[in-house]
């Protein structure tokens, strides 16, 4: 299918260890078409990494098969090379010496641009992600937010059709997380394809349009992330009830007055999971007023990404960093 | 590919020169060595070693060792690179892989050229006396020794 970047079938990768051989990715199945987002989510170790290195022809999987931006990953890796651009993790500091300018211009001229055509695009890339006028500055002298930009900008001089990004803002302090996502966001509004790894959850929410849920080198949830939430579990309205008989009572109210999945009466609050928390407000404010209820707190939340993670694989994200 | 090559060849020095201290190391460790360890020779004698003759051992002795520890080394700066991320994202383009290799093997060679050359020029007040073809192909076979095993390393 033409509009289809990325399809892939039983895509496998085994590495041999002093232990026998690993299975990093299990044979996955990918479908990714034009102008998506797709995050990859998953703990560490779970396959991201590999997928994505499987997908930008740095490693060659051991079974499977795949096309990336319409040629064979296997057989024409050249062809797919020319067509995407590729973000890694975070690497070590820079040598001295490596200028952004004349990196980005080499880079650019790999990806065989002429060296009018890289001058032309360093000067348009370069503003468009806040780098502008640090083009003769030393990697060496640039910030973490800085840096990673300038990461982005390698994987965007020869204007690919498809992006991967592999877990573009560990390690950078939330106000520059915060500017690489609106960064981001500019590239899909210009009609960009992006792959991306995360193993935040809150990024995979606030810039996926689809989250592949990774585990244990297996795809183990593809879909919206509202609708990820939406499957797990309804939004929890919290009333603030500190009397035991006015929690009972309003237990009772409650149920009568809308459709509730599940009331559990807790100490000094009662927890009313709904299908949708905003709609459910109004009338349940209405139905204890009229009983003669006045809770002292309300609060709607919707359930997050780190409980879908852990319904869905047993363990939350934590408990996985924790662990390794 | 020769683009490519080229390329890399042209990172690779640009960075290297961009350097002060290496520059001034690269070039000043060919001289020490003769300032230093030259004057030893000369009370070395026997086997057609004493005098002047002393400079046409030792001279292309300190070009071998040059070129071997040069050479040897630039497998480290492999190692520095793929940490870095700039292997990995050379490799993502459809620049061809021998290219990648090839523009870094040949910048070390230039630079070896370099201070040999340099070496060459300063052991000549020293007392070192060689025809011109011998010293220009002496040179031309250490540059392909060092292209040798800076690829191997």
């Amino acid at each position: 299918m033409a509009d289809d970047l990325i399809e892939a079938r039983g895509l496998t990768r085994a590495f041999r260890t002093k232990t026998g051989p690993v299975e990093a990715v299990k044979g996955i199945d990918l479908v990714v078409t034009r102008g998506e987002i797709v995050g990859l989510l998953g703990p560490n170790g779970a396959g991201k990494t590999t997928t994505l290195r499987m997908l930008t022809t740095l490693l060659r999987p051991s079974a499977g098969t795949a096309t990336v931006a319409g040629h064979d990953l296997i057989r024409q890796p050249r062809e797919v090379r020319r067509r995407i651009g590729y973000v890694a993790q975070v690497g070590s500091a820079p040598s001295p010496g490596t200028l952004v300018g004349s990196e980005l211009v080499t880079q650019a001229r790999l990806q065989g641009l002429s060296r009018t055509q890289a001058r032309e695009r360093l000067a348009e890339l370069a503003p468009a992600l806040d780098l502008g006028g640090l083009e003769g500055r030393a990697l060496l002298e640039l910030s973490g937010g800085q840096r990673r930009r300038f990461d982005v900008a390698l994987g965007l001089m020869h204007s690919p059709a498809l992006l991967f990004l592999d877990e573009p803002t560990t390690g950078l302090d939330p106000q520059s997380r915060a500017n690489l996502w609106t960064h981001v966001r500019a590239l899909r509004d210009s009609g960009m394809t992006i792959v991306l790894t995360t193993h935040y959850l809150e990024e995979a929410d606030a810039l996926a349009d689809r989250v592949l849920v990774m585990d244990g080198g297996q795809i183990v949830a593809d879909d919206t992330p509202d609708a990820l939430k939406a499957r797990i579990s309804g939004d929890v309205v919290t009333l603030g009830l500190p009397e035991p008989g006015a929690r009972r009572q309003a237990e009772a109210v409650v149920r009568e007055a809308i459709s509730v999945r599940d009331v559990v009466n807790t100490d000094g609050a009662l927890l009313v999971t709904v299908d949708e928390g905003a709609l459910a407000v109004a009338p349940l404010l209405r139905a204890l007023d009229a009983a003669g209820l006045s809770p002292t707190s309300i609060t709607v939340s919707r359930p997050t990404l780190d409980d879908v993670f852990l319904t869905l694989t047993g363990r939350t994200l934590r408990d996985e960093e924790a662990a390794a | 590919m020769r683009t490519d090559t080229f390329l890399i060849f042209q990172r690779q020095t640009r960075i290297r020169l961009r350097n002060p201290v290496w520059v001034f190391f690269g070039l000043t460790q060919p001289i020490l060595y003769l300032v230093l360890f030259g004057p030893l020779l000369k009370n070395v004698s026997g086997g057609g070693l004493g005098g002047p003759n002393a400079w046409r051992v030792f001279v292309p002795g300190l070009l071998l060792q040059l070129a071997i520890f040069t050479a040897g080394f630039s497998g480290f700066g492999i190692i520095q690179e793929l940490r870095e991320g700039v292997i990995e994202r050379q490799r993502v383009t459809p620049a061809s892989r021998t290219s990648l290799i090839l523009g870094r093997t040949l910048s070390d060679m230039v630079t070896l050229a370099v201070q040999s050359t340099v070496l060459v020029l300063v052991a000549l007040p020293f007392g070192l006396r060689a025809s011109w073809q011998g010293v220009l192909s002496s040179l031309a076979l250490i540059c392909l020794l060092a292209l040798g095993i800076s690829s191997a390393s």
